[in-house]
């Protein structure tokens, strides 16, 4: 972490279209997109791409007067990225509005480009993994991606088991009956600790503040492409 | 990981090291130099102080592919002792032939060598493919923690690959991995004394020509192929065949 | 129930429509043989009611050559299971188009991986009708099957060899052997290489001598099943299976199987072969189940029924589940596999190396070298004579072949492209087999016997197929089940007798594994349900007595019936290998008894979890061979054709064949015997067919079943069939 970090501290990555954080606004955010399309960019996506009416169930930004939807934003600029980085379970996978009914045909980055991606999944996604990633991609080093879910296996090695400070309570068989009681493991109640590959239980979240299992909350496997399982937890 | 309280003032210095971080690092050194000068006097737990080094397998399948007719009993036994049926796709050992080939590079019988730094091992996520110190320190499949997520067979280095995923009816069809555990945990095993370091395995016991052996030491190895032994003897030459 | 896996593919090769047959609806009949009769009498001749009488077998369009010939490919519950020497086999059968003058409904059976990698693909056999109009290959993939045109990779022409290789290509795409494969992607994976069963340019080119060859030289010989593949235009079958195969008691079957070849087989690093030998172990097959491995080839070079010289380094190759290899693998990888009577073509070669370079052409070609092992001594015998000479010599039959080459290796390759390809009178005439070359050349008394001086007789003494080294004049029970049955029974358990004193009295220090009396107390004593059938175990030898006055009796009546049972369900239907089974006489024990007849259903208890019993088992086989003689029936049979060639009651066979006889005025009463230089009384052999149709119940008049014995059987349906065509044997 240390290059990147440093990296970051001299550099800083510069984002020509992020919609939460940019300070442009309307046509000219619109104006600095298209400008970025000029030359080599990377595409960042977060959330899952509705595919039903016509994609009209997300509208990115207007053009010319014309609403442009994320389905037709992401099918044009992904096949000229350097790289796409998909951020979160629901684009990785299709994540929670994919689940069910799944009523606006949520599909992945991956299904509607027609590419592989490189998926940093997380509900959300942790922003150490996001920043890391990012800045390997912009730095050009190389890293391997796992076979079956296109996640940095570097970022995702153990399981959230693997770390769990309750592991002691797990070996010993003292088990939670009900949600919400303090002080003991959450397996009998459908942890999906696991069965989750990410590293929660080492980094911590909030900057290390805390994390779902030391909230005393089962951990509900966000960062795996089975999320959300049908039932997250159980009595 | 760190702890709540110091959490809270957390803060950058220029070089991009939290200054936390520092004081984390004397408190760990406090602790070491602690228990250093006071050797003498402090036992060290054995429990507590992690173990790292790995540990060599005391048993090693060794195979003289020479030998190998390619019958396919070492694999027909090891899915039925292990699998309860017979599966070539879940044998863990796996001959490979090409019947209409040249001998003797036309067969190839590919077993775990129980590696000594086996990175199958060191790829599991979930600590479910371990060194059983239990059971001779052979690696071994848990299946109990095993999530099917199949980085074991990506780690093996040889080819076949020697973990196998698939799923397991023993766990409501959920994937998880199988690898050559010299039968200790053989559901199925045909002999008493069962399987592992003390008792007796299934492809080498069933093998009938005597092609497969068993070892207690880790064979001298020379590239991929240390795991081969000249089993062949003055019976076999007056049969005809090549014992070179 | 263990060891079947549920379900038969039944191919329509003209509509191309695939479906599938609950295999629990013929599990009764076991498997193999018996699976496939009931289901080739319930599709050929209930469902399509065949015209078999009408057929004609000498057409190349009809008989086994017609689209509506049906032939069946199938496995046992045992088959990959690791019951020793009885998982790899695979059982083919149909309408033959080798056999004369009628192709009968027939048989073959072919060792290796194909069976067991079927029921891996979840298939206990398949069924196969129609024809094809373009040249197709079936793609057997776990769930998936897809007919395949030839056209896409070029496979029509190809020789057994590059076929397979390119099959093997195909399905693993870009992968390499030596890694894991999912050849079907949904489905599991493998590192095995998909099972392949093909014909040669001989098949595909409809020669009545061609075979379906799979792996290295495993043949399914007799029949002319490859000529009846041509026909369908079906090139091959490859079936690559990642599934499981049930079995009941899979630590019992272990410990079964561990104790069988402890107990019964030698221990290849431990015996003392020497003294068990006597002096060689490398002869002549059948071994018995304990015999040792190094059963190389024995290639018949100039009339020395040798080991092989092969001087190439080499190990053992065996089929799957088997415990001792009588294969072998080579390093030039010539001609790996051939064995046995495989080896015997072209043993007049003027060195031995062109006899393994022509066995390794003989198997690309697809050929069955038993025809060729008669014939080619025959034909060149005649041409030697100037009767074969050639085009424009005015030779009685003109060929292109120059037969002044005989002895080196162009003329073998010669030999065999001219009777494939048929593009010339002589080949095309040949291609056809070796007795309708005869009856076509107006020469069918040439059949004779052949010696080794004298070659201008063919010994093809039954149904148009040639006989190799077992006569029936000496050794009875085969010229019998042969003549009785569809074709050259190639069934050893007998001959094992004659064999090892073959072979007692050529290698120094032999000797035989048992005496007469010895062998034969063993065998009866485990000939049930005949043996039971006696007063006492003395009586019960009578069924081994071989002696000029028994061979006509009802003691070796009940020895053909034994046979024909015990074949048609343990070997041909639960495919126990002939190579290795019965267990009879076994020298590795003391009291020399083998472990036959109780082990075979030890076996299949463990596998199936069923208590089939050995007594069963012999009535299924009962039951399997009426329903083979009710289709034979409807075919055309009758009692005034069951004979043997002419020189087979004239001529006495010419050599020496020790068989056990009786003769109660030695003191030496059982002793082996020469029973050679004897032919058979015609009369005598019309009196032992009226004692063996009686015994089995059929219609003395013309040998047909009667409805009293099939419907004992539980075969009233097939004496309704046989009535309505006016088949039906009265009591």
């Amino acid at each position: 972490m240390g290059d990147v970090l440093s990296w970051q501290q001299s550099n800083y990555m510069h984002a020509s279209f992020a919609k939460t954080f940019m300070s442009a606004a309307g046509d000219l955010a619109v104006q600095s997109l298209r400008a970025a399309q000029e030359n080599d960019y990377i595409l960042v996506v977060e959330g899952g791409v509705p595919a039903a009416f016509d994609g009209m169930a997300c509208t990115l930004f207007t053009e010319n007067g014309r609403d442009v939807t994320m389905l037709e934003a992401v099918q044009e600029l992904a096949p000229n990225a350097q790289a796409v980085v998909c951020v979160g379970t629901c684009a990785s996978y299709g994540g929670i509005p994919a689940s069910g009914s799944n009523p606006t045909a949520v599909k992945t980055v991956s299904e509607v480009a027609g590419i592989p991606t490189i998926n940093i999944p997380g509900c959300p996604a942790h922003p150490d993994w996001v920043a890391a990633t990012i800045a390997k991609v912009l730095c050009g080093e190389k890293f391997i991606l796992d076979d079956n879910d296109s996640r940095p296996v570097d970022i995702f090695h153990r399981t959230v088991h693997y770390f769990c400070p309750r592991r002691p309570l797990y070996d010993k068989g003292h088990f939670a009956t009900e949600i919400g009681q303090e002080g003991k493991c959450f397996y009998k109640l459908g942890c999906k600790g696991p069965y989750t590959i990410a590293d929660c239980s080492a980094r911590g979240w909030n900057n290390g503040f805390n994390y779902c299992i030391q909230a005393n909350v089962p951990c509900a496997g966000c960062a795996e492409k089975s999320f959300p399982a049908d039932q997250l937890f159980k009595r | 990981m760190k702890r709540k309280e110091e959490n809270n003032n957390k803060s950058m210095d220029a070089s991009g090291n939290h200054e936390l971080s520092r004081r984390g690092f004397l408190k760990i050194v406090g602790v070491f130099a602690i228990s250093a000068t006071g050797a003498g006097l402090i036992s060290c737990d054995k429990d507590t102080i992690p173990d790292l080094s790995p540990g060599v397998s005391l048993g090693y399948i060794l195979v003289d592919t020479k030998k190998c007719q390619g019958c396919l009993t070492c694999m027909i036994s090891c899915s039925l002792v292990n699998e309860g049926c017979v599966n070539l796709s879940l044998s863990r050992i796996q001959v490979v032939q090409n019947t209409l080939g040249c001998y003797p590079d036309n067969i190839h019988i590919s077993q775990c060598r129980q590696c000594e730094n086996p990175k199958c091992v060191d790829a599991c996520p979930n600590a479910a493919l371990i060194i059983d110190k239990e059971h001779g320190n052979v690696r071994l499949v848990k299946p109990n923690n095993c999530i099917g997520c199949g980085r074991c067979v990506m780690a093996c280095p040889y080819e076949p690959k020697k973990p196998i995923i698939a799923p397991d009816e023993r766990f409501g069809e959920l994937l998880k991995s199988r690898k050559c555990d010299l039968c200790i945990n053989a559901p199925h095993h045909f002999a008493s004394v069962g399987g592992g370091i003390e008792g007796v395995r299934a492809c080498e016991t069933m093998c009938p020509l005597g092609a497969i052996t068993f070892a207690t030491e880790m064979p001298e190895q020379e590239g991929d192929e240390g795991y081969e032994v000249n089993l062949r003897g003055l019976n076999w030459a007056f049969l005809g065949y090549d014992i070179s | 129930m263990g060891g079947y896996v549920g379900k038969i593919i039944r191919v329509d090769l003209t509509t191309r429509n695939i479906s599938f047959i609950d295999t629990a609806k013929y599990e009764k009949w076991g498997g193999g043989h018996g699976i496939g009769s009931a289901l080739f009498y319930d599709i050929a001749v209930k469902e399509k009611g065949l015209d078999f009488e009408n057929m004609d077998h000498n057409s190349p369009d009809d008989g086994g050559f017609h689209p509506d010939n049906v032939v069946t490919i199938m496995t046992s519950p045992l088959s990959a299971t690791g019951v020793p020497a009885a998982t790899g086999r695979t059982e083919v059968q149909g309408i033959g188009v080798q056999q004369y003058p009628i192709g009968w409904f027939t048989r073959s059976n072919f060792g290796g991986y194909f069976g067991p990698m079927l029921k891996f693909a979840g298939y206990d056999g398949i069924v196969i009708e129609g024809a094809s109009p373009n040249a197709v290959w079936i793609d057997i993939r776990d769930e998936n099957i897809t007919i395949r045109d030839c056209d896409e990779i070029g496979l029509w022409g190809k020789d057994t060899t590059e076929t397979q290789y390119m099959i093997w290509a195909y399905v693993a795409g870009q992968e390499t052997y030596g890694s894991w494969i999912s050849p079907n992607d949904t489905n599991g994976s493998t590192t095995q290489r998909p099972a392949v069963l093909t014909i040669g340019r001989a098949g595909e080119k409809k020669s009545r001598m061609a075979c379906l060859i799979h792996s290295a030289a495993c043949a399914a010989g007799q029949g002319g099943f490859g000529g009846v593949w041509g026909s369908k235009n079906l090139k091959a079958i490859s079936v690559i299976g990642t599934g499981s195969v049930p079995v009941d008691d899979p630590a019992g079957l272990l410990s079964a199987r561990l104790s069988n070849v402890r107990d019964y087989a030698l221990d290849v690093d431990k015996a003392d072969l020497m003294s068990l030998s006597r002096g060689m172990i490398r002869h002549n097959m059948p071994p018995t189940i304990m015999d040792a491995y190094g059963k190389t080839p024995t290639y018949f070079y100039n009339g020395d029924l040798t080991d092989s010289l092969r001087k190439e380094k080499k190990g053992p190759l065996s089929c799957m589940g088997c415990y001792a290899a009588c294969r072998g693998r080579y390093k030039s990888g010539k001609a790996n596999g051939a064995s046995c009577a495989g080896t015997w073509f072209y043993g007049q070669a003027d060195e031995r190396e062109f006899q393994i370079e022509a066995t390794d052409l003989i198997n690309r070609y697809g050929f069955n070298t038993y025809d060729f092992f008669q014939g080619l001594p025959y034909l060149n015998d005649l041409a030697e004579k100037g009767v074969i000479g050639l085009s424009g010599s005015g030779a009685e039959i003109e060929s292109d072949l120059d037969f002044s080459t005989f002895g080196s290796l162009e003329f073998a390759g010669e030999l065999l492209r001219i009777v494939a390809e048929r593009d010339t009178p002589f080949g095309d005439t040949v291609a056809d087999g070796f007795m309708r070359a005869v009856v076509k050349w107006g020469r069918v008394d040439d059949l004779g016997d052949n010696t080794e001086e004298d070659k201008s007789h063919l010994r093809f003494p039954y149904w148009g197929m040639p006989e190799h080294h077992y006569d029936g004049r000496a050794e009875v029970e085969w010229g019998y089940g042969t003549i009785l049955g569809d074709r050259d029974i190639n069934e050893h358990a007998f001959a094992q007798i004659y064999l090892d004193n073959y072979w007692g009295e050529r290698i120094p220090f032999r000797g035989t594994d048992a005496t007469a009396e010895e062998a034969v107390r063993i065998y009866s004593s485990k000939m049930l349900p005949q043996a039971n059938e006696y007063d006492s175990p003395e009586d019960a030898m009578q069924m081994l007595n071989y002696s000029t006055e028994n061979i006509y009796s009802i003691h070796i009546v009940r020895l053909v019936a034994w046979h024909r049972h015990f074949t048609r369900f343990f070997k041909e239907s639960m495919l126990f290998c002939d190579m290795k089974w019965p267990d009879f006489v076994n020298r590795s024990r003391e009291d020399k008894a083998g472990s036959s007849p109780w082990v075979e259903p030890q076996f299949i208890k463990t596998v199936t979890g069923k208590n089939l019993s050995f007594l069963e088992g012999m009535e299924i086989g009962r039951k399997i061979w009426n329903l083979d003689n009710a289709i034979w029936v409807l075919q055309g049979r009758h009692r005034d054709m069951v004979r043997f060639s002419e020189y087979m009651y004239k001529s006495p066979f010419p050599e020496t064949y020790k068989m056990p006889t009786y003769n109660p005025d030695k003191i030496k009463k059982w002793a082996y015997r020469d029973c050679g230089h004897r032919c058979f009384d015609s009369d005598k052999f019309e009196n032992f067919k009226t004692k063996f149709y009686t015994y089995e119940g059929w219609d003395i008049d013309t040998g047909w079943p009667t409805r009293q014995t099939l419907e004992e059987l539980d075969m009233g349906d097939v004496a309704d069939s046989l009535a309505y065509w006016g088949k039906l044997g009265t009591d």
